[in-house]
């Protein structure tokens, strides 16, 4: 690589680095000058709480968490919440029902479809309730939450993303103003 | 998992029609207006069904008693009832049709013709007898004969393996199928587990920087 | 049916009496039914022949004993039963009958294109009955494959009624989860 390239690859990767530190200098003193702390507990009950959540954007049972929500801090930049969710819990394959259907499919898929905005709704609710929750994070931090929708091989993916992501810092996060990125 | 308990009498002595007439009424009644009981029994009834793809297999060897000569036929008569029953006699029809085919082409084949040549401008006329049949063509014409009479068997067991290729690609992708939905379950189930509080963290006073 | 049960009545008097031309034709009526009946309970084709030789010989050596003709089908199938489990007592010290893999005996494949089953059905509803107690297993096979009633099902293997259902609707719920799952939900 030569020396002018290694240069601009080198500041490209200060770039977050340097905007990690200039946040941590941003953040104010929490009371009585405590470092900032999450707790694992409370983390734990945050996920638990999302997953009930996403489970509930359907009728019972018809709403599959295939990865538990799992919540890290990542320290200096704030927590990112992650989960994998069958938006429909697909038609069962036995003796009797060896193969799925193309109207079945096309259930699936319409269904899918008609519950995601109710998804989107639910992650910001999400967001908002954790924010509020996680009060040993700076307002300035984020509050990250990627839901992975999984599907089988012979699903009509057309308009169904793979993931959704929402995040805000945690200020922006209660008040539900948060950025959504949709693969 | 049971059977629900709203039904007034077990769903299976309804099932099985071991109720007395006022009870299975009762049952029938309950059923029109009972989404769970009903489908409990189209459960039954769809168990009951799937049993009957399991067909009696034919007994390998029949049974006989003998006790008498008199009834006991005669071995001529057993070895060629046995031999009709087994597997060789399709061998030994196809050979049949064959030697019968050869023997009648033998009886019925042409003598050689006598071929005149000819001849040059100016040079007398000659009969020149032409030679027997080659061996080749003979065999040429059996082997004609012998496609002719395998042509329908082979028609069929195309056919058939066509089948058996189209029966085994349809059980391939239900397998896939199949598979995928073990997976999907596994992942849901271990999911759950969690969910469920399995893998809580231990409880701690204070706070911890995870 | 009648017509039928009547027939074999006259073949079992005149087979007490010592025609083995009217036991033969007996024995060619039942002989594949309690084999099937034997394949099922042993999964092995060469142990279900070889009881089903010995349970013919047997009825054969005991049918002065037989009181009423009428009650013939389950007085044979008493023999055929008890026959099944002296073969399991006695292979039991040699090794655990649970071990041994079953033959599939039915694929349920027609080449001719005469079955109306898919083989995996087959396979699942064999793999399902393999998957049963002997106990729950054979109540399965004498109700649903062999037609029998309670009542007679009680005489063949030497049990109470309550004991040959509470077997019998055992075996059902369980063979119901495997091969009758609840329906899907997620598009209700």
């Amino acid at each position: 690589m030569k020396a002018p390239h290694r240069f601009y690859a080198l500041a490209l990767l200060a770039l977050p680095l340097g905007a990690q530190m200039a946040s941590r200098a941003a953040v104010p003193p929490a009371a009585g000058g405590a470092a900032q702390r999450v707790s694992i507990s409370n983390l734990y009950t945050i996920e638990r709480a999302c997953d009930d959540r996403l489970r509930g954007i359907g009728e019972p049972n018809t709403v599959d968490i295939l990865g538990a929500t799992r919540g890290l801090y990542l320290d200096g930049y704030g927590v990112v919440f992650t989960s994998e969710v069958g938006l429909v819990t697909p038609p069962a394959i036995y003796p009797f029902h060896p193969t799925i259907t193309a109207q079945e499919k096309l259930q699936v898929h319409q269904k899918k479809l008609q519950r995601l905005p109710v998804l989107r709704t639910t992650m910001r609710e999400i967001l908002r309730s954790a924010a509020g929750s996680l009060a040993g994070v700076p307002d300035t931090q984020q509050i990250v939450l990627a839901v992975r929708l999984d599907y089988m091989k012979w699903e009509d993916t057309s308009g169904l993303p793979a993931m959704i992501l929402m995040k805000a810092d945690r200020k922006s996060a209660l008040s539900g103003d948060v950025t959504v990125e949709e693969q | 998992m049971s059977a629900p308990s709203c039904s007034p009498f077990d769903l299976k002595d309804y099932f099985y029609r071991e109720l007395a007439d006022p009870q299975q009424l009762q049952v029938e009644t309950h059923i029109k207006v009972c989404p769970a009981c009903r489908e409990e029994l189209d459960r039954l009834g769809q168990t009951e069904h799937a049993l009957f793809a399991l067909r009696d297999e034919e007994i390998p060897q029949r049974i006989g008693f003998v006790s008498d000569p008199v009834f006991e036929p005669s071995p001529w008569r057993r070895a060629l009832a046995s031999f009709w029953n087994s597997g060789p006699r399709l061998g030994f029809a196809s050979a049949a049709m064959l030697s019968a085919a050869l023997v009648v082409f033998a009886l019925v084949r042409p003598a050689p013709a006598p071929v005149v040549r000819v001849a040059a401008a100016g040079a007398p006329p000659a009969v020149v007898t032409a030679p027997a049949v080659s061996e080749a063509a003979i065999q040429a014409r059996i082997d004609a004969a012998v496609a002719k009479a395998v042509a329908p068997m082979e028609v069929r067991h195309e056919a058939e393996m066509r089948q058996v290729k189209a029966d085994l690609e349809g059980a391939r992708q239900r397998l896939i199928l199949a598979a995928e939905e073990y997976d999907y379950n596994h992942k849901k189930e271990a999911s759950a587990m969690i969910s469920a509080g399995l893998y809580a963290p231990p409880q701690h006073g204070t706070g911890e920087i995870r | 049916m009648i017509f039928r049960a009547v027939e074999d009545s006259d073949l079992i008097r005149q087979a007490a009496r010592g025609s083995v031309e009217a036991y033969n034709l007996l024995v060619s009526r039942w002989e594949k039914r309690v084999y099937n009946y034997l394949l099922r309970l042993t999964r092995n084709r060469e142990d279900a022949l070889d009881l089903t030789q010995d349970v013919f010989l047997k009825a054969y050596q005991n049918l002065k004993k037989l009181d009423d003709p009428a009650r013939f089908a389950p007085w044979l199938y008493r023999i055929a039963h008890n026959e099944a489990y002296s073969l399991f007592r006695k292979r039991r010290p040699e090794s655990d009958s649970e071990e041994v893999t079953p033959e599939a005996t039915e694929t349920g494949v027609s080449i001719a294109g005469t079955s109306v089953f898919p083989i995996e059905l087959s396979l699942a509803v064999a793999a399902a009955l393999d998957r049963l107690s002997h106990d729950q297993r054979e109540a399965v096979v004498l109700k649903h494959y062999q037609g029998f009633k309670f009542e007679e099902m009680a005489e063949i293997l030497g049990c109470p009624v309550s004991t040959v259902k509470s077997r019998l609707y055992t075996a059902l719920e369980l063979l119901k989860a495997e091969l009758a799952p609840v329906k899907a939900r997620g598009l209700s």
